[in-house]
């Protein structure tokens, strides 16, 4: 808490220093760029200090739906093609500056990932890593639960279709 | 279903292994910067109090991601209609008796309470394995909760450390313990003086286990026998001697606010059992920059099961609690905290699996 900062800023410090990493991480997963992630966590953060809600829930889901908003935006303007690995092909697309490392580990389902359409890309990082429950997800994304469910399934056995062979 | 199973713990592992690489959680997130300058009242200025701190001065920061795989859920926290659940199941990698599995358990639930999860669910399946549900805690935030979180302060040997190569990529998987003074043939060098003391061909043999090392396995760590380590990012190796403290007991850990006091961040401040505590006071008392001004032995390493979370310079003697780290965010300082405060597990135990509904 910084010297001089007013009670209401307190608790809005407080959320931004508790939710900051994890919502980094959320929109890095979906613009596959670290620096255009925290970009869209600051506009989302913006937003709230702009319209403060009182409740934790609604805060929380406002973030969520906000950094999500900012990342389809942020792809619109970069065009549709991802890349994914150092190294790929560039399309005619305006590449990442800070594209996110993947260790090669895990290369094959990152990149699976991010060949998804963008709303089942969206579902599965909201439920997998986020660990948000179908009617928050519903909410964060402007979309019906059945469709949230519908779109989880799917991307996963395009998942499975995709690194095929899975023990 | 099977199938099904194996994706989600291949896609949580990968989206936790790619958050790490990419986004350290050492680090507090930037300053706000809000839209407009308003001018504000004087507020309160919050003053923490610390016994005796005689602290060390940072040098060699390598804090990085300690805590990467350790962080908590914070505050403004979901109703509980509507927070995740993770579920995970824990195997031990070694035997353990049926007393010993029991203490393993009851350190898993209070792990649990430190990560926010209320009413956790903790229990022993068979005679290897330990599942707990967690309501509260996303399992992006289980982090690394089979961790036996073994704390040491250990001297530097040799007053460099030498850049590790890049990783292999194997940071998700269990690490080999290898037993690094095995074909060395005579003993390692427990100390600076003692490496002082080792004729040029020896200290050659030393610097080659350093320069060979890889980061991506796990030293065997005995307290007496000095150990090649790394810091948590995988940047950068030490050379650390015998351990001066081995917490076998459980110390009390502090999760301190830093800024109240000029600092930067939160940091974990530790009192230790009273045996320890001599051993620690005697040797600050012998080991500082106001008897010997840079001197080797002056800096010391703090690691959590062997992988240096930070190394600092004896300033003068500490004879009370010391703050064993700084930097850290409030998030994964009070989970350090919590972790060290609730004991040691006897053994590591791998996530074979982790999902959330």
């Amino acid at each position: 808490m910084q010297v001089g900062t007013p009670a209401a800023d307190v608790g809005f410090e407080e959320l931004y220093r508790a939710q900051w990493h994890s919502l980094v991480r959320v929109a890095m997963f979906l613009v596959d760029d670290v620096e255009s992630a925290k970009d869209c966590v600051q506009d989302a953060f913006l937003g709230l200090y702009r319209r403060p809600l009182r409740d934790p829930d609604a805060q929380l889901a406002y973030l969520h739906r906000s950094v999500v908003n900012a990342a389809r935006s942020m792809l619109r303007r970069r065009g549709t093609v991802r890349r994914h690995l150092r190294g790929a092909q560039a399309h005619d697309v305006e590449a990442a500056d800070h594209p996110v490392i993947v260790g090669a580990e895990h290369a094959a389902l990152m990149q699976a990932l991010g060949q998804l359409p963008q709303r089942q890309r969206e579902v599965l990082i909201l439920r997998y890593w986020l660990g948000l429950p179908e009617a928050q997800i519903a909410a964060a994304l402007g979309i019906r639960p059945g469709t949230v469910k519908s779109a989880a399934s799917r991307a996963l056995a395009a998942l499975e279709t995709r690194l095929g062979g899975l023990r | 279903m099977t199938g099904k199973l194996d994706l989600d713990t291949r896609l949580v592992a990968a989206l936790t292994d790619t958050a790490r690489r990419n986004l350290s959680d050492g680090a507090p997130p930037p300053p706000f910067r809000r839209p407009a300058v308003s001018s504000k009242p004087a507020g309160r200025i919050r003053s923490w109090a610390v016994p005796v701190l005689a602290a060390a001065v940072v040098v060699a920061l390598t804090v990085g991601a300690l805590v990467l795989t350790r962080s908590a859920q914070h505050s403004s926290r979901p109703s509980p209609a509507n927070r995740p659940t993770a579920f995970v199941t824990l195997r031990a990698t070694g035997q353990l008796s049926a007393a010993e599995m029991n203490t393993a358990r009851q350190i898993i639930s209070a792990r649990a309470g430190v990560l926010g999860a209320s009413h956790a669910d903790v229990r022993i399946v068979g005679t290897e394995e330990i599942t707990a549900s967690l309501p509260g805690v996303a399992p992006a935030d289980v982090g690394d909760l089979g961790a036996p979180d073994a704390l040491r302060i250990r001297p530097l040997v040799i007053n460099s450390t030498v850049p590790a190569a890049t990783p292999s990529g194997n940071s998700a998987g269990p690490r080999r313990v290898v037993d690094q003074w095995k074909s060395l043939g005579f003993p390692p060098p427990k100390d600076a003086a003692a490496y002082d003391a080792l004729s040029p061909a020896q200290q050659s043999a030393v610097r080659a286990v350093l320069n060979r090392w890889d980061c991506g396995n796990a030293p065997l760590d005995l307290p007496g026998t000095p150990i090649v380590t790394c810091d948590m990012p995988h940047t950068a190796k030490f050379l650390l001697g015998a351990a001066i403290v081995a917490s076998s007991q459980h110390p009390t850990a502090t999760a301190v606010d830093q800024s109240g006091i000029g600092g930067v961040g939160w940091g974990v401040v530790l009192t230790m059992a009273p045996a320890e505590q001599r051993q620690w006071t005697s040797y600050t008392a012998q080991h500082n920059e106001v008897l010997h001004p840079t001197d080797t032995a002056n800096v010391v390493a703090v690691t959590v099961d062997s992988d240096v979370i930070q190394a600092s310079t004896l300033q003068s003697t500490i004879t009370g609690p010391t703050e064993i780290v700084t930097g850290l965010s409030q998030r994964d300082a009070t989970r350090l905290a919590g972790f060290l405060l609730n004991g040691i597990l006897p053994v590591r135990f791998n996530v074979v699996s982790i999902s959330s509904r």
